[in-house]
């Protein structure tokens, strides 16, 4: 193996998911895997470096990142050289990818953010707060009421002819329209298409709103797969909307290229075997030393604490979150 | 009587440096938990600010104490939010829990009215000597405990050290709760000033530099943003917060008469005093080619809430990205974390960008 063969690892852990992705030098996927975590981030890790795993023994890693709101758990059991947000990853990935873009519309399982970008820099960013209204949770809970797979929503939105109206400023709301509108008689395709609507005018009503939106618009994120979504996106700007074949890792690959950019040789990154072998585990605690009450969370392995998050001073030593090169 | 305070910093200091003079002292208040948060928001109309949950909060754990004599007071300036109108909300809350609560207003406009505030709950013994002498012991810490609380601010960037920062700090703001006079007050001034000259300064340039504007009452309490900052500042972003409790403290017509012709065009004709400070500190910020401005207040925070879209435009107007986040019950520190952090990585790379323009 020589150093024309080096690879950058980046690990996107979300809400609902794991994304990883390998890079060569010249920043082309060499592989990527998305893998719902159900809630088990450390075995859904474990498995998405697994499934790249071939790639990563035949080539020498030079830098791993990681981001997503899981980002310092996975930073510690994969050994990241680069831990950073996911609105930094998601510029630098779709930068990537589309260097003119300036535009970025994201849409995660439970966040949702907007990312504007300016001669291939990012000038300004929004992000949800704590209601999902306008992210992929919405869909789920679509899909289960529907009783669809959400990978169909989207199919099933664009047969529609006469979408109908759907309260999508929040979840709770938009179920009980649902349950009414399918009383009524409306189709299922017409409700999924007003559904899909009504998430994008919350999103543009919510982290979109005053923002100077302007093509190119990328549509990033797991939730970019659903044309519907994408269609009422691009009716709801009335501009041309793009969704990269790449969406659903943009952030992974984000934070491979932070990785790259910090070249910082050789890698902490763990050997896949290393990092399946690990017997890695949590223990949280709240912090009374002050009258912050800090929920600290260690990350332990072997018994041995490997690092530690959520202190709000020295005392509980952090995990470093550094400023993008 | 037991005297209460919003929250256990800065206000705590010079209210009770205020009542000293008077002949009184000042509860510790509690401390504010996850308890006392969680007490606050399910006592309170959902569309209370998040410093009056705060207040609600303790006041449900002061009643818990079995404290039955208990005194709200608030708002010492012109204010035209409801921090200062909250008196008869608490009261009719803690009316039948509470006999002896009450609610008054400190402070005002001159000498005049403050005097008659203080007589309204002291009675007409209170002087107007005592009156002044009070107030003038009140504005002394308010000014040094911000000034403390500036420098350190900078000083967490500034100073590769940041456990001494820390420890000046706390022993800064020790000295000035002891200080019992205005010439013991002036003592310590000086003392911090010495100590401050003898730390060790960093010479590499700011990452970024980032002015704070917003809600004075959550960033002169709530530390625990304040912490989070100085993370940052560790990090290499200096960070500029010229606002303070004296801002609010210390206004009158004659103060923010200046500020608004400051403002000009920006301010509506009806605005509260926290919106001029906020405009006025972001204007001057924008005039120093600041790299950004972070806007941080309290959610539900009417004030600050009128505020955000003219800040937005000061921003947008100089050419400088700006970021409100509003600090409440509804949001996830995560989230902040990432926006502050995400904030930062902008700033650095906008700044990077025009040096290689350069």
């Amino acid at each position: 193996m020589n150093a024309q063969d080096m690879v950058w690892v980046g690990i996107d852990v979300g809400s609902i998911s794991c994304k990883v992705a390998v890079l060569d030098r010249s920043g082309a996927c060499l592989a990527s895997v998305y893998r719902r975590t159900q809630g088990r981030v450390i075995e859904a890790v474990k498995d998405g470096v697994n499934a790249v795993g071939g790639v990563l023994r035949s080539h020498p890693v030079a830098g791993c990142g990681t981001t997503g709101s899981a980002r310092q758990l996975v930073g510690a059991l994969v050994g990241a050289d680069v831990v950073k947000n996911e609105i930094t990853a998601h510029a630098y990935g779709a930068r990537h990818l589309r260097p003119d873009a300036q535009t970025l519309l994201e849409i995660g399982g439970e966040d949702s953010k907007i990312i504007l970008m300016r001669d291939g820099l990012p000038v300004d960013f929004a992000m949800n707060t704590v209601c999902a209204a306008g992210t992929g949770a919405f869909l789920d809970q679509l899909a289960g009421r529907l009783g669809i797979a959400v990978e169909d929503l989207g199919a099933l939105a664009l047969q529609s002819s006469h979408e109908v109206a759907i309260a999508g400023r929040c979840t709770v709301f938009a179920e009980s329209d649902i349950i009414f509108k399918q009383q009524a008689g409306h189709r299922m395709e017409d409700i999924v298409a007003g559904a899909c609507r009504s998430l994008a005018r919350n999103y543009l009503n919510d982290v979109g709103k005053g923002k100077d939106i302007a093509p190119p618009v990328l549509l990033l994120g797991g939730v970019a797969a659903n044309a519907g979504i994408e269609r009422a996106f691009a009716d709801a700007l009335g501009l041309p909307i793009e969704v990269p074949r790449e969406h659903n890792i943009v952030g992974a690959m984000g934070a491979a290229l932070l990785a790259k950019s910090v070249s910082r040789s050789p890698s902490s990154m763990r050997t896949v075997e290393s990092i399946l072998a690990s017997d890695f585990t949590t223990r949280a605690f709240v912090c009374d030393h002050c009258s912050n009450h800090c929920e600290i969370v260690q990350f332990v392995e072997d018994g041995v604490t490997v690092g530690t998050v959520g202190g709000r001073c020295e005392r509980w030593a952090r995990t470093a979150t550094a400023v993008a090169p | 009587m037991r005297y209460f305070t919003f929250s256990w910093g800065k206000n705590y200091i010079a209210v009770r440096a205020l009542l000293r003079v008077l002949g009184h002292d000042l509860a510790t208040p509690p401390e504010i938990t996850a308890s006392v948060i969680e007490r606050g928001i399910s006592a309170a109309h959902p569309f209370l600010c998040f410093s009056g949950k705060l207040v609600l909060g303790q006041l449900q754990a002061q009643v818990d104490r079995g404290e039955q004599h208990m005194t709200f007071m608030s708002s010492l300036g012109p204010e035209a939010c409801r921090c200062a109108d909250t008196s008869e909300y608490l009261e009719s809350l803690f009316g039948t829990m509470c006999p002896a609560f009450s609610a008054h207003r400190i402070g005002g406009d001159g000498i005049g009215t403050a005097l008659d505030n203080l007589q309204s709950h002291f009675g007409p013994r209170i002087t107007r000597t005592q009156c002044m002498r009070a107030y003038a012991m009140f504005f002394g810490k308010v000014d040094l405990l911000d000034k403390i609380e500036r420098h350190c601010l900078a000083l967490f960037y500034h100073c590769p050290d940041p456990e001494r920062v820390r420890a000046l700090q706390a022993e800064a703001i020790r000295r000035v709760d002891h200080a019992h006079g205005m010439l013991s007050l002036w003592r310590v001034s000086r003392w911090f000033d010495r100590v401050v000259a003898t730390l060790p300064k960093r010479t590499s340039p700011p990452l970024a530099r980032i002015g704070i504007v917003g809600g004075e009452h959550i960033l002169s309490e709530l530390d625990s943003i304040l912490m989070r900052l100085k993370l940052l500042a560790e990090q290499g972003v200096l960070l500029d917060w010229r606002g303070g409790f004296r801002c609010l403290a210390r206004s009158n017509e004659a103060r923010l008469a200046p500020l608004k012709e400051q403002c000009g065009a920006y301010l509506s004709p009806d605005v509260s005093t926290s919106e001029i400070f906020s405009c006025a500190h972001a204007l001057d910020f924008a005039a120093e080619r600041y790299d950004g401005l972070l806007h941080i207040y309290a959610f539900g925070c009417m004030p600050q809430t009128a505020a955000k879209p003219i800040l937005q435009r000061i921003a947008k107007d100089a050419g400088i990205p700006m970021m409100s986040l509003a600090i409440g019950d509804r949001f996830a520190e995560e989230g902040l974390d990432n926006r502050v952090e995400a904030f930062v990585d902008l700033l650095h790379s906008r700044r990077t960008s025009r040096k290689v323009a350069v």
